[in-house]
């Protein structure tokens, strides 16, 4: 017999008899304003080479940070995170090989992605290559 | 009967096993000083609309702030435009300089290690001045 939701008592679950290695976004909750409780992020990883990588999002989302790492020298290389067709962030630099930087402005107009929806990353430049790593929340 | 702990074995829920939606910083464990598994962070949203004044959570878990980041949202900032994170009545953060264009984001500058731990039930403030209105993320993590 299946056990179901209601044959297990609350708090039974201790982290000890949770499988390791699994968790993700899918298991968190969303967050609200001015939650009292704190919401879990999550992070979308993305290893960009010149061109877009699209990236249909399970569960609808708003994009809070983006860190770009340059992973190459690259004059003029930028990444910009958008909401399908349409920015979210400026175009982040990404021209010198290491260096760390991140979102200038995001567009709070888009910033919210459907369930579903295309999150894409361009890498512009000669020789761009980096990785980005988009900080966001689940949402209602 | 309902199951108790005892019931279950180690390891035995595995991710598919749990509802999906659910989690918050009420599930996540406290973090400690060098700690070799790589603890959850929890955020905090709040929505400074016209703010001039203060929006207070009154946090569930005894919580550190490691890092703030604001977005101009809806419109460009006017002078004096600040938001500043406070554990009660006293900042935690530097005044962030939110006259800035709309969507520009902006990072915390200061942290003030004597007041970063805001106490279970304690109130995380943001103060907003001269008006602002900027989206205002605050990322903690749970502590003993």
């Amino acid at each position: 017999m299946t056990v179901k939701t209601r044959n297990i008592a609350d708090s039974a679950v201790t982290p000890a008899k949770v499988a390791a290695g699994g968790l993700t976004g899918v298991k968190v909750a969303t967050v609200a304003d001015a939650n009292t409780v704190g919401g879990i992020p999550v992070v979308y990883r993305v290893t960009s080479t010149v061109g877009t990588v699209a990236v249909v999002v399970a569960e609808k989302i708003r994009v809070i940070d983006v860190t770009v790492v340059a992973k190459a020298t690259q004059a003029a290389g930028t990444v910009t995170v958008k909401n399908g067709a349409t920015a979210i962030t400026d175009d982040i630099i990404c021209a010198v090989d290491t260096t760390v930087t991140r979102a200038g402005t995001i567009d709070d107009a888009q910033h919210e992605i459907a369930a579903a929806g295309t999150m894409n990353v361009v890498v512009a430049g000669a020789a761009s290559n980096a990785d980005v790593y988009i900080t966001a929340i689940r949402v209602a | 009967m309902p199951m108790q702990t005892r019931n279950f074995a180690d390891s035995a829920v595995t991710a598919a096993k749990m509802a999906a939606d659910g989690l918050t910083g009420v599930k996540t464990a406290t973090v400690a000083d060098a700690n070799t598994v790589g603890g959850i962070p929890v955020v905090y949203r709040v929505k400074a609309t016209a703010l001039t004044g203060d929006v207070d959570v009154v946090v569930a878990e005894k919580i550190r702030v490691s890092h703030v980041v604001t977005v101009n949202a809806g419109g460009a900032g006017g002078a004096g435009d600040t938001i500043t994170v406070k554990n009660g009545a006293t900042a935690i953060t530097d005044a962030i300089d939110c006259n800035k264009a709309d969507k520009v984001v902006t990072r915390v500058g200061t942290i003030n290690d004597a007041q970063h731990e805001i106490a279970a039930a304690g109130t995380l403030r943001v103060t907003g001045a001269s008006a602002v209105t900027a989206d205002v993320y605050i990322y903690a993590f749970r502590v003993a």
